[in-house]
């Protein structure tokens, strides 16, 4: 659907990209994580077109962009990061106007303006003037010019930045709404707003793809099948008597007292899975084990784990 | 292109940008046309109305300036050029559409000082070769200088620079002649006259690509060809610099129009002027990309 190989930018000496690689499978829609600078918004940049990339392909449903570039982009719609909206024009020109940029004919736009508006709930608004909406609205207008055309693969730039939790819940419903229908890719740097409805993640920092799975296999991945939580019913100390005293762990320490009697612990193993032999042991001094799992990381633990850095939000 | 063209000109009347140009040009030409055509009797609005120096000024320092200054420095401004240029149209479609759009705010001026002489047919007789000439002549060099105005808004991102570097430009053209005969003839002057364009060249290339090797092989690149040309054709040194000048100006080739004289080879002039201007807006468009 969207492949995109070996992509490179540079911009005077400072390497923005640095060899990215991906491709997107129809009606995927894949996150496109990084930090602030980490090179989401020049990547999207230069499979949309508006950039040229120092080197590298990109190829929409087989045709290359740079061959063929009004073609490839005919099958994309993309959202900037700043919405790019004419302030003096009302929703429903600007909507027209988009339609018969690409290519509509003036019927065709009427028609697919008022579509696009249905989609977006942008009727109620259309003869007001773009500058007068809040910016809930104008990140809508936003996405309805993207969706003109009906373009098979949507490119959408941190769209849920700047809005309030309300506009975020109703932005990310909107999008959840196109799914299926497009092939959609998401750019952010909060990783709680697009987990819940990105299938697939690709992780950027610095220029590189650091990691791109999908979305729980990239938290199992990267856990460690080393860290398990045991919760054990029992008395504490005979517990921590086994437990210190067993080969199978290397350290351990008591997280909490989850209810009376029952404790819950991290446990560090020594060797590959243990938890076969943990069960077994905890059965033969006659204790019950509740739950013995595999500490999985969050994405967000993934995120920083793979890029060393906290979130800056 | 045609979406483009249409957008730009609502812009125009929506902006009221339109009415008030259309407004004051109407005004002002109405003034001239008062004072020469009615107050002093004479029947030529070409030499009386439209090749008035003060007339010039306002129409190619001002109006042309300030209604270019917008087309692609407030694109870059709101980023809404992010939508044209990820749009499947290509870059000379969306250069041409613009200026097509403030030459037709410049057309429809125009069509409405038609008036003017119209009343003078009316009421005398109008040499009706001289009166079109003038049209054909103002027609032609408006659109270089509407071009001019639209390749310096593709290289700025502030209108406001834009308009006074447009405005700086049509005030020189309008006195290149004066400037033209304060050059003095002579080998000496013709080699200044060429190390400034040269070292001119070399600083926008060193600008543009940052690499200094580059720029000195195009500095003796220009100093050789320079030196080359003094051997193999002295008298173009001797007496080539003002008549090379004179060529280029544009105010030269519009005052023939005046003058009710249409060279072929001064509407050639003006329209590749045109056209270079318009290319090179592609370019600089295009190029933005790259960097």
């Amino acid at each position: 659907m969207l492949l995109v190989e070996d992509l490179v930018k540079n911009y005077g000496s400072h390497e923005a990209l640095k060899g990215i690689s991906f491709h997107l499978e129809e009606g995927q829609i894949v996150g496109l994580l990084g930090q602030n600078g980490a090179g989401k918004s020049t990547t999207m940049n230069i499979i949309t077109g508006y950039l040229s990339a120092t080197s590298g392909t990109v190829k929409i449903q087989g045709i290359d962009l740079l061959e063929q570039p009004k073609k490839a982009k005919k099958l994309l719609g993309y959202l900037p990061e700043q919405p790019p909206l004419y302030e003096k024009m009302t929703v429903r020109e600007y909507l027209q106007f988009v339609g018969e940029l690409k290519g509509l004919k003036k019927n065709e736009a009427k028609q697919e303006a008022t579509e696009v508006m249905e989609k977006t709930n942008l009727l109620e608004r259309e003869q007001m003037l773009i500058k007068h909406l809040s910016k809930g609205y104008k990140q809508r207008v936003g996405l309805a010019q993207a969706l003109v055309g009906n373009p098979p693969i949507l490119i959408l730039d941190e769209p849920m930045v700047g809005l309030d939790p309300n506009q975020i819940i109703e932005i990310r419903e909107l999008i959840r709404s196109l799914a299926g229908k497009h092939t959609i890719m998401i750019s952010s740097h909060i990783l709680s707003e697009i987990e819940t409805i990105c299938d697939h993640i690709i992780i950027l920092d610095e220029g590189t793809v650091v990691a791109k799975n999908e979305t729980k296999r990239l938290e199992l991945e990267h856990s460690n099948p080393k860290q398990l939580r045991l919760v054990v019913k029992g008395n504490k100390k005979e517990i921590h008597k086994i437990l210190r005293e067993s080969e199978l762990v290397k350290r351990y320490n008591l997280v909490s007292e989850v209810e009376p009697g029952v404790y819950e612990f991290q446990v560090v193993s020594a060797k590959e899975d243990i938890r076969d032999d943990l069960f077994l042991l905890f059965a033969q001094n006659q204790m019950i084990v509740y739950s013995i799992n595999v500490e999985q990381l969050s994405l967000e633990e993934v995120f920083i784990k793979l890029t060393g850095k906290e979130e800056e939000e | 292109m045609i979406a483009i063209y249409k957008r730009e000109l609502k812009a125009y009347f929506t902006s009221m940008q339109a009415y008030i140009y259309l407004a004051l040009f109407v005004c002002i030409t109405g003034v001239f046309f008062s004072v020469a055509n009615i107050g002093y009797g004479y029947n030529d609005f070409a030499s009386y109305v439209l090749s008035n120096f003060y007339y010039m000024i306002f129409i190619y320092a001002i109006a042309i300036p300030i209604l270019t200054m917008r087309l692609f420095a407030e694109e870059k401004k709101h980023k809404t050029d992010q939508l044209l240029l990820t749009a499947p149209v290509s870059v000379w479609e969306i250069v041409l559409g613009k200026f097509l759009a403030c030459a037709t705010i410049f057309l429809i001026g125009l069509a409405i000082i038609t008036v003017f002489p119209i009343i003078i047919a009316a009421n005398g007789e109008l040499p009706i070769a001289n009166t079109l000439s003038g049209y054909i002549g103002m027609i032609l060099f408006s659109f270089s200088m509407i071009a001019v105005g639209t390749l310096i808004s593709a290289l700025t991102e502030e209108p406001v620079i834009a308009v006074i570097v447009s405005a700086v430009f049509g005030i020189l053209t309008l006195f290149s002649k004066l400037l033209v005969s304060l050059v003095p003839e002579g080998i000496v002057p013709t080699f200044v006259f060429c190390g400034i364009i040269i070292i001119a060249i070399t600083v926008l290339f060193y600008f543009d690509t940052k690499k200094p090797l580059v720029s000195a092989v195009a500095f003796l690149a220009g100093c050789g060809i320079t030196a080359g040309l003094y051997f193999w054709k002295k008298e173009w040194f001797m007496y080539g610099l003002t008549s090379s000048l004179n060529w280029l100006s544009l105010e030269k080739r519009y005052e023939e129009f005046l003058n009710g004289i249409v060279n072929l080879s001064s509407v050639v002039y003006l329209l590749s002027v045109t056209a270079i201007c318009l290319f090179i807006a592609t370019q600089v468009i295009e190029k933005r990309r790259w960097r």
